[in-house]
């Protein structure tokens, strides 16, 4: 990500310098968090890469706009999520993500429990049929060092509404997902 | 308490809800029940199985031609806006202009406008509309002006384009000379004349004059035989 911040001066030689200094220091880190919270909706790295790729640029598109520069994380966390969400509806893939997938927690076959792959499949089942202001947070709350305040900061709600939607969400995230503990460990 | 009612505590606790306030009754139950003890590694587990997984589906970096590729696309983009708080100043330079132009206009003196013979004041409003009056005088009065610049800048009877004639719909005559002397005279406030303007020009209805040649009878025609014996008499 260095060589991506080493790169912006040039394209934005053109733009007043402060200007241009403060939008390269918010690259610093800026595109990995929108590709990961890309990722956390699509699983799909390229198509992560795309969705994170848009939000930078809209971002580098409305800087100007953006008068608390200390929200600008935020509002690039929040866009890459509504990118995300907007790809995946019109390509229509969640729903057949989740019919596939068993989230009526119906158990099976042991064998399958053992495949790691199969595990994971449930995992991001459960994790599609959050509502989304759980899903967010939960991806939010996963993606390394972001603590409840953190997470509070990024979506401008108070960090007590974090913890009890994190909460929530891991909750019915765990009623889904109970039966492959107790397969895994019998 | 029963020991499903601990597991339920438990696992809640592993999944971060706040606070039960019965973890001191817990901690001295589970080390001498071996199924709570069994439901409190199930908790744990669990937790980590929900948390562990959701961190794995975002855990990742994007490709090395990431930033290659968002380089390339951000050099293709026009600049963005330098020094955002010269829009906003402009913006509220913008506001601050029209706030003081109408302090000054609601503050600028004006003459008591005399109501309109046989015309109630609340009346103009409603009746305003329907004026066929227009400040402004029509074309070909303005030509006419322009071909004769000398008759116009010699005062405002010298012309006379400079009081155009105007069809008055029966009944309104009265409210529009007296709307002609007070735009003429300055007699109306600015807050008037907009209001005037406002309604005048959302519904302007002028005429055109229709001028008919004058005919005359002929002397001659059987029909004025009578006329013409009566001339001769008289000449004799």
């Amino acid at each position: 990500m260095d060589a991506l911040v080493a790169g912006f001066p040039v394209a934005i030689a053109s733009a007043d310098a402060a200007l241009a200094r403060e939008f390269e220091a918010r690259l610093a880190d800026c595109p990995k968090l929108a590709y990961r919270v890309a990722l956390g909706v699509l699983r799909n790295s390229a198509e992560a890469e795309d969705v994170a790729q848009e939000a930078m640029l809209r971002a580098f598109r409305n800087f100007h706009r953006l008068r608390d520069r200390e929200r600008f994380r935020g509002w690039i966390a929040r866009t890459a999520w509504r990118l995300a969400l907007d790809r995946i509806r019109a390509s229509g893939r969640r729903e057949r993500r989740e019919l596939a997938a068993h989230v009526d927690g119906a158990p099976p076959a042991v064998e399958n429990v053992a495949a790691s792959r199969e595990i994971e499949r449930h995992i991001h089942a459960a994790l599609d049929a959050l509502p989304e202001k759980l899903r967010l947070v939960m991806v939010l709350a996963a993606i390394e060092g972001y603590d409840t305040g953190e997470v509070a900061g990024l979506l401008e709600i108070p960090e007590g509404t974090v913890r009890s939607r994190l909460f929530h969400a891991r909750k019915q995230m765990a009623e889904s997902l109970k039966w492959i503990v107790k397969n895994t460990q019998s | 308490m029963d020991c499903e009612e601990y597991a339920v505590l438990m696992l809640d606790a592993a999944l971060g809800a706040p606070a039960s306030g019965r973890e001191a009754e817990l901690r001295t139950h589970i080390p001498a029940c071996a199924a709570c003890r069994a439901a409190q590694q199930d908790a744990a587990a669990l937790a980590a199985a929900v948390g562990g997984g959701v961190a794995a589906v975002v855990a990742g970096e994007p490709s090395p031609q990431f930033a290659a590729r968002l380089r390339a696309r951000i050099a293709a983009e026009p600049a963005p806006v330098a020094w955002p708080w010269f829009a906003g100043w402009r913006s509220s330079l913008g506001v601050a202009v029209a706030a003081a132009a109408a302090f000054l206009l609601l503050r600028m003196p004006h003459h008591a406008v005399p109501a309109p013979p046989n015309v109630p004041a609340a009346s103009l409003s409603a009746r305003a509309p329907d004026l066929p009056v227009t400040r402004t005088a029509p074309a070909t009065v303005r030509r006419a002006i322009a071909r004769e610049p000398h008759r116009a800048r010699n005062g405002a009877d010298a012309s006379p384009f400079a009081h155009p004639e105007i069809l008055v719909p029966k009944g309104q005559l009265a409210l529009a000379v007296w709307l002609d002397d007070a735009l003429t005279g300055r007699k109306l406030d600015g807050r008037q004349i907009a209001a005037l303007d406002e309604r005048v020009a959302a519904k302007l209805e002028v005429k055109a004059i229709e001028i008919a040649p004058l005919e005359v009878p002929s002397l001659a025609s059987p029909g004025n035989a009578s006329a013409a014996e009566s001339v001769e008499q008289g000449r004799q």
